[in-house]
């Protein structure tokens, strides 16, 4: 039973209309000195004592006062024993416990001892509850005391874990910015490699034009020179019945051994064919193979061909492809010093 | 709401019952004077016979003569602690009338015609106590039937409060708090008599 369950017996109490059992649960907890439980009682008690103010008053039949005051009479004084009350039969309730030991009651010697073990007892239970009243106040008090230094260290640490959550989440937002920076600067990045790759292509074709263009130039310069040159013969090859629109021009130095052929409106090549030169003096020597370009133009430089100087006769076969040391095919130019 | 020391019954002079315990027998014939229409009038409305009712008086004046002594006036006043003795001692034989197979009185209208009060009440107890009973009439008037009626069958009957919800066919807990909060009225409405 808790305090307020207590309380709430105390008018059932006072008015006597709790079970045994209730009150033998309240009776410990008034001996501990519960002080509003005891002034409550009091009260309650008082006003059980004022309802039969409330009966219409009967006054005592005359003779019971005489009767009374003879049987008074005749016992002589108070009683200070408490035989009569001892031996008296059937049940008591609330009077006997509106009694309490009086100091100028002189009990009989083994009741005394009996009344003296009983108080010291009593005395004892009252100061052991109180004695743990007091240590479970104590303990509550420590109790109260820790939860609430927990309580303090719990707000901090929670307030701790909410600041860095905010520093974590700004870290994050920062991240998040950073990542989306890298994903430009890589996007960037792809974009200009692209470009750049296409520059280098664009740089590798120019220069592969230069390199062609360099090569072009270095041949005209060296015809320039070829056709300055006052030795130079000049000699003209007209076409077959094969060819009959093709024609070719050999130019010749035979202070430098070397030769220009050019020749155009060639038949096109078929495949695995060529078109063969011939120097002619008692026999046809080869002065190279040439193919034609896709207009028709070809040309082919002679060098360190001895029989070229004594030539006086010259020709162009078709020859399976590589050349052979002998004219095999049908001749397409023909031409003579 | 004043009542002056020795008059009327409810202010009982606590010095009174020293004398007594002195075997004073004026002042026993003075408390007699003062507190036996009130306790009368209780044995009475718990028993509903004047002959048992006298005799219960009787018993109780004497254990007043012999045990005075055990009174502890920090538990309550001189009539308190009478009216609890009488109302102890009618109950018992109360229930003891009940083994012995006599039917309960349930109210005071079942009381016989010849049990029924014989005159008026002594002036002096009357007048001195008028004040408060009209006070007491009125705190009871003004209760609801149904917590009077449980009041009055704990006080009066002795019962408890699971014999109360058994007489009553009510729940218990209606009982108790019934119980509860007619006490608390009272408790409220007699205040001023109280200390």
């Amino acid at each position: 039973m808790g305090h307020e369950q207590f309380e709430e017996a105390l008018p059932l109490y006072a008015i006597g209309a709790l079970e045994r059992a209730e009150r033998q649960a309240l009776e410990p907890h008034l001996l501990t000195g519960c002080a509003s439980c005891h002034a409550a009682l009091k009260q309650y008690r008082a006003v059980a004592g004022l309802l039969p103010y409330g009966l219409p008053l009967t006054d005592a039949p005359p003779t019971l006062k005489a009767r009374v005051m003879a049987a008074v009479a005749h016992g002589s004084t108070p009683d200070n024993s408490q035989a009569t009350l001892q031996s008296r039969p059937g049940p008591e309730r609330s009077a006997s416990r509106f009694f309490w030991p009086s100091l100028n009651w002189a009990p009989s010697p083994d009741f005394a001892l009996l009344l003296v073990l009983l108080l010291a007892g009593t005395g004892m239970y009252a100061l052991s509850v109180k004695w743990q009243i007091a240590t479970e106040m104590e303990q509550r008090q420590r109790v109260e005391t820790t939860l609430q230094e927990e309580s303090a260290r719990l707000a901090l640490l929670q307030r701790r874990i909410a600041e860095q959550e905010q520093t974590l989440a700004g870290l994050r937002s920062q991240l998040d910015q950073k990542v989306g920076d890298l994903n430009e600067v890589r996007n960037t990045l792809t974009h200009r490699e692209a470009e750049m790759g296409q520059l280098r292509k664009l740089v590798a074709q120019q220069e592969q034009e230069a390199t062609i263009l360099r090569k072009a130039l270095a041949q005209r310069d060296e015809i320039s020179v070829f056709l300055r040159s006052p030795s130079v013969k000049v000699i003209s090859l007209a076409g077959s019945a094969a060819a009959k629109s093709a024609g070719a021009l050999l130019l010749y130095d035979p202070d430098s051994k070397k030769a220009f052929f050019y020749a155009f409106n060639m038949p096109p090549l078929v495949e695995r064919k060529t078109y063969q030169l011939w120097a002619i003096l008692d026999k046809p020597v080869s002065a190279g193979t040439f193919t034609t370009d896709p207009g028709h133009k070809s040309r082919l430089v002679i060098r360190n061909i001895p029989e070229l100087a004594r030539a006086t006769k010259f020709a162009v076969s078709l020859e399976p492809e590589g050349g052979r040391p002998q004219p095999t095919g049908e001749i397409y130019l023909v031409g003579q010093l | 709401m004043e009542f002056p020391p020795r008059q009327g019954s409810w202010k009982i002079d606590p010095e009174l019952l020293a004398r007594v315990a002195t075997g004073d027998q004026q002042a026993f014939a003075e408390l007699y004077d003062w507190s036996s229409s009130l306790l009368f009038t209780l044995a009475l409305r718990i028993l509903g016979d004047r002959e048992e009712a006298a005799e219960v008086l009787q018993e109780v004046y004497l254990e007043v003569w012999r045990k005075v002594v055990r009174y502890n006036p920090a538990r309550g006043s001189p009539t308190a602690w009478l009216v609890t003795m009488t109302r102890s001692r009618a109950l018992d034989r109360l229930r003891s009338r009940a083994v012995r197979g006599y039917g309960m009185t349930d109210s005071i209208q079942n009381r016989p015609l010849a049990d029924l009060p014989d005159g008026n009440p002594s002036p002096l107890q009357a007048s001195a106590d008028l004040e408060l009973r009209a006070l007491v009439e009125k705190a009871l008037v003004e209760l609801p039937e149904a917590q009077r009626e449980a009041l009055e069958l704990a006080y009066y009957q002795g019962l408890s409060h699971t014999e109360i919800a058994a007489r009553l066919n009510e729940p218990l807990g209606t009982v108790k708090t019934r119980i509860q909060l007619g006490m608390s009225k009272l408790r409220a409405a007699l205040r001023s008599c109280l200390d």
